[in-house]
């Protein structure tokens, strides 16, 4: 009898050692990695679009820019309609509109030179919960590596 | 990844020559001998007739069937199946069973869902089947957007099943049969994040199309068939009444082995690029097991030289697995604010299908 305990016991202390299966996560007050300020080629490294227009360059060698709206251009209860528009001289270029979690929630891609534009409603409502209030990313992409000057313009109507 | 127009192109094929071989056999009539007795049974050797199934049933990938964290993001578009499956004897050197189930949505869309074939040459049998549908990911219902879930790359998906066995009959139970067998699966998961949050991370990345593999040892039961041979089935209960059959089974396919499971996604490139944190991954791997089962009615009916068989009830998959951090527990963590920790939580490596079916098969 007492060898079956001893090992019964044995088990369940095994069986509860593996029971904890969380990693051990550091409580870190630290804010986080800084971003590249002298690249905006990643959701990271992201340019603050802290005007409502702002030019750039496409070309074989940067084929993304990436943007991220400030919450001094957002104002939390506002709900309504606001449009992204992309204007430009040369190649093809896209732009693509992303949440605060990174998801793809609109886009405009045209397969010219054309101006391209999103129209999205925004609803303040909806992100008032959110650490980082109104934050959205927009990518200024060239599928073909078209080398493009754009002028990105950001407005509320 | 699974290309049914690809496959389809050969189906064609394989049954008008599976046709002609069964044609050709079905204008003898062979009857087995008892040497030793020197007696003739009433019914004709099962060996020697040509099998054909037609199935009926709610179609093995639909949202109400796909359980698991996801189910309240993960969408199939509702549908039915219609699964044909034709045997050539199985008394000759070779024979060939092919087989093939049409997927027809709310829509009145129709493609091939699966394709099913197997060999069985020298009493080896080799069998394969794959199954795949297309998905989408929407946030929960009510609302615009994911709540702390990063969906990497597109939202639509195509999630697969593909089942691979090499084995042979038993020799008391021919409707039984074991071997090895190999599944891969690809579905959605969910991929756990951990980070310090000191600052607004997603909990979890959703990487549509991961996949898992499970290798081991396979059996597989058919109570149907058994009935229309009056053999010995698995949890089969009939009764006899002339040359009817009828009663319950519970008809099942069992695997169990090694499951490994990966993202084909640059995980570390993407949280990089996305969040600048440094993230530490690795694809688990534990132990797996697959149970497809079928609680049936049967019914079936016996002539001197064919058989007629009807099964109606549940059929449904359960595919899982317990990777070795699930078992043994994990040294991981995270020790700064640079870093992140990605894990396959513990429910997202499963598959459960389950819905109604009506079978109907006959022998000649």
């Amino acid at each position: 009898m007492k060898p079956f305990i001893a090992l019964s016991a044995l088990s369940l202390t095994v069986l509860l050692g593996g029971c904890d299966n969380y990693p051990d996560v550091v409580d870190s007050n630290s804010p986080g990695p800084t971003p590249d300020s002298e690249t905006n080629d990643t959701f990271f490294n992201a340019d603050s679009l802290d005007a409502n227009t702002v030019s750039g360059t496409l070309s074989n060698d940067n084929v993304s820019d990436y943007y991220k709206t400030s919450s001094s251009l957002f104002n939390e209860r506002f709900n309504g309609q606001m449009t992204i528009t992309l204007t430009g001289t040369g190649g093809n270029a896209d732009i693509e509109l992303f949440d605060s979690n990174l998801n793809l929630i609109s886009w405009s891609r045209t397969e010219d030179s054309s101006e391209e534009e999103i129209i999205y409603w925004y609803s303040g409502a909806a992100d008032s919960h959110r650490d980082v209030d109104g934050q959205h990313y927009i990518l200024v992409s060239t599928p073909n590596g078209d080398t493009s000057d754009y002028t990105l313009t950001f407005t509320f109507n | 990844m699974f290309q049914p127009s690809n496959l389809a192109a050969f189906l064609p094929g394989l049954l008008s020559i599976s046709l002609s071989m069964s044609l050709s056999m079905s204008l003898s009539t062979s009857v087995f001998a008892d040497e030793s007795n020197n007696t003739t049974s009433a019914y004709a050797d099962p060996k020697s007739l040509s099998y054909s199934s037609y199935t009926l049933k709610q179609s093995a990938w639909t949202p109400s069937q796909y359980v698991g964290d996801l189910k309240d993001v993960v969408e199939f578009a509702g549908a039915t199946a219609h699964v044909v499956e034709f045997r050539s004897p199985q008394n000759k050197a070779l024979s060939v069973d092919v087989g093939a189930a049409l997927r027809s949505n709310d829509d009145g869309d129709t493609e091939i869902e699966s394709l099913l074939g197997a060999i069985e040459a020298g009493g080896i049998f080799f069998r394969i089947e794959t199954s795949s549908s297309p998905g989408y990911i929407n946030p929960e219902d009510g609302q615009s957007r994911f709540d702390k879930r990063y969906v990497i790359g597109e939202r639509g998906f195509d999630a697969s099943y593909t089942q691979i066995n090499i084995g042979k009959s038993f020799d008391h139970m021919p409707s039984a049969r074991w071997g090895v067998g190999y599944i891969e699966a690809t579905q959605p998961a969910e991929i756990d994040l951990y980070t310090t949050g000191s600052t607004s991370y997603p909990d979890v990345l959703i990487d549509p199309e991961y996949q898992h593999q499970l290798l081991g040892i396979w059996i597989d039961f058919d109570n149907l068939q058994a009935a229309m041979h009056d053999d010995d089935g698995f949890a089969l209960s009939m009764n006899r009444r002339g040359a009817l059959r009828y009663g319950w089974g519970l008809t099942m396919d069992i695997l169990f082995g090694l499951q490994a499971s990966k993202s084909n996604q640059d995980l570390e490139k993407i949280v990089k690029d996305n969040y600048g944190l440094d993230l530490k991954y690795e694809d688990p791997m534990g132990i797996g097991w697959s149970l497809t089962y079928r609680l049936e009615y049967i019914l079936a009916y016996r002539r001197p030289d064919s058989n007629v068989g009807l099964s109606f009830g549940i059929e449904g998959r359960a595919f899982q697995g317990l990777h070795s951090d699930d078992i043994f527990g994990s040294d991981d963590s995270v020790d700064n604010a640079n870093e992140a920790l990605g894990r396959l939580g513990i429910g997202d490596n499963s598959i459960f299908q389950y819905g109604p079916f009506v079978r109907l098969a006959w022998e000649i």
